[in-house]
């Protein structure tokens, strides 16, 4: 298998404040963890700490495509908007919180399929405005498996984690560990190459550990980080 | 079911229509197989699937969009890249999943031949995990006797015995369906594979247990309870380090393992792939060569 653009691509930079190392063009990762103990931002701030000739890709299924740029800005800062594309199929029928009013519409999370040719589509836009690498995220796979079945998913998921790997690019997948048959995430989880669990520690800060998928038994060391976002101290 | 040949992907282009990109047929190890409308591709997939299939958009008798659709009702796993000019109105409602690279775009056809690479090796379009050279795997897998043989059945049969299962088996998990090569209790000799646990035992250096299939997600829409089966507990058969199978047991009833079941199914799987590579065939890894056009 040829990598030429990965190869010759630099690794994917994340926040300094992540206790995660940069990783390799054609990676994918699942963040798992409750929304609470900071899952959704650690999921965001992989997503989002692209250079700026870096484009990025959001599948927008929990809310709108605006609400998740808002989220998405909450913990990176102000993005250009120019390197984002947002498959907006949250099914919000509120245009204002749609990323781009009147084009989205994907009637919703069940309708995967079509979730997966958009953010093909979208991607292709993104390298014709000149970003030669891509960070893709997802967020949430949890909202896309309450909306259609594992199996269906489990295609969408597959056939794009595999456009990550065949391109060079960085896929981040979040999982919302409490909601959800466990045993459907650990089937979605084998399409990643790493897992990023994210608990809050007793002081309030959240802690994340990196496994390699492939190895289940080889599990990391929890490492607690002080985030930029606001933390709330444990009861 | 027909045996892996050489790589090979089939290209879906009107009469008139672009021939495929340099970089596909020239800086690829795939041979390219014309298909001219979208009943001549799904007729050439119903003979046997290729690599990964690619497709205009506009063909003579349908889109290259509904020809997905169509193709993986054949074939739930094949992969399938829509190579065309094409925006969200002309690509229209989907039902499937696809990859779309928009030809007009500067690198397209760079970028098809490596997500063809990719499709191909990894099979990443299946609706389940496979292996990271999945492609691999299946050629090791089908290169092997697909015909049931005393010798697995004895071990099937060993494994009912001790699990004190209805169903056992030695099965092969092949590119599109589980075989069973050795059988105890009279299972089925195919399932496919997006509908058998054994798809998933593959990838796994442990064994799987697995109490009541019909509680699991994973089998949901294809639901093993039409086949009556329940419990489950497989381990991965190798030969000459590539999972090609697996041996599992398997009843109506849900169920538990015994105390040592693990231990035992790893050491009936180990036995079965000692057997399955002695009984190898000496022919094993034909190339036959399948430039055409159809």
């Amino acid at each position: 298998m040829s990598q030429e653009r990965g190869e010759g691509a630099g690794r994917f930079e994340l926040p300094e404040y992540l206790p995660v190392d940069d990783l390799d063009p054609g990676t994918n990762v699942v963040v798992s963890g409750p929304t609470a103990a900071g899952a959704r931002r650690v999921a965001l701030a992989l997503a989002t700490a692209g250079a700026p000739g870096e484009g990025l890709l959001l599948v927008s299924a929990d809310v709108g495509g605006e609400a998740l740029l808002a989220h998405c800005e909450e913990v990176a800062g102000e993005l250009d908007r120019e390197r984002v594309a947002v498959v907006d199929c949250s099914g919000t029928d509120d245009e204002q919180r749609r990323f781009a009013p009147g084009v989205g519409d994907i009637d919703g999370p069940g309708d995967v399929a079509a979730v997966g040719v958009e953010a093909s589509r979208l991607y292709e836009e993104l390298l014709a405005r000149g970003h030669d690498q891509v960070r893709v995220g997802v967020v949430s796979v949890s909202t896309l498996l309450l909306a259609s079945d594992l199996p269906t998913v489990s295609q969408f998921l597959h056939a794009l984690t595999g456009r990550v790997v065949a391109l060079g690019d960085l896929g981040v997948f979040l999982v919302d560990s409490s909601a959800g048959d466990p045993r459907a995430t650990e089937a979605l989880e084998r399409f990643c190459d790493h897992r990023v669990t994210v608990r809050r520690e007793d002081d309030g800060r959240p802690a994340v550990r990196v496994d390699d998928v492939a190895r289940p038994g080889g599990l990391g060391e929890w490492t607690a980080f002080d985030p930029p976002w606001d933390v709330v101290e444990r009861d | 079911m027909s045996r892996m040949e050489g790589p090979w992907i089939l290209y879906v282009a009107g009469a008139d229509g672009p021939e495929p990109p340099p970089a596909l047929t020239e800086r690829t190890p795939f041979e390219t197989v014309r298909a001219e409308s979208a009943a001549a591709a799904v007729a050439r997939v119903e003979r046997g699937a290729p690599d990964c299939v690619v497709t205009a958009q506009q063909l003579p008798d349908d889109t290259g969009a509904s020809l997905a659709a169509a193709l993986r009702a054949v074939d739930p796993t094949v992969g399938v890249v829509l190579y065309a000019e094409a925006d969200r109105e002309t690509v229209g409602d989907v039902d499937t999943t696809f990859e779309f690279v928009d030809a007009t775009s500067a690198g397209a056809a760079e970028r098809l031949a490596r997500l063809v690479e990719t499709i191909a090796r990894t099979r990443c379009h299946a609706p389940y995990p496979t292996a990271p050279d999945e492609r691999e795997r299946i050629v090791a897998t089908e290169t092997l006797s697909q015909e049931r043989t005393a010798s697995l059945d004895r071990l099937a049969e060993l494994a009912g015995l001790h699990f004190g299962t209805e169903y056992a088996a030695v099965n092969l998990v092949g590119g599109r369906d589980v075989t069973a090569v050795g059988r105890y209790g009279d299972p089925p000799a195919r399932v496919p594979r997006e509908a058998s646990a054994c798809t998933y035992t593959v990838l796994d250096d442990d064994p799987t247990v697995i109490p009541d299939l019909h509680d699991d997600p994973r089998f949901e829409r294809y639901d093993p309870g039409d086949l009556g089966l329940q419990f489950y507990a497989g381990a991965r058969v190798l030969v000459d380090g590539q999972p090609v199978g697996t041996v599992c047991v398997y009843d109506s009833e849900a169920g538990t393992e015994p105390e040592d079941g693990r231990r035992f199914l790893s050491v009936l799987s180990a036995a079965a792939g000692e057997h399955l590579s002695a009984a190898e065939a000496p022919t094993a890894g034909t190339t036959a060569s399948r430039g055409r056009s159809e």
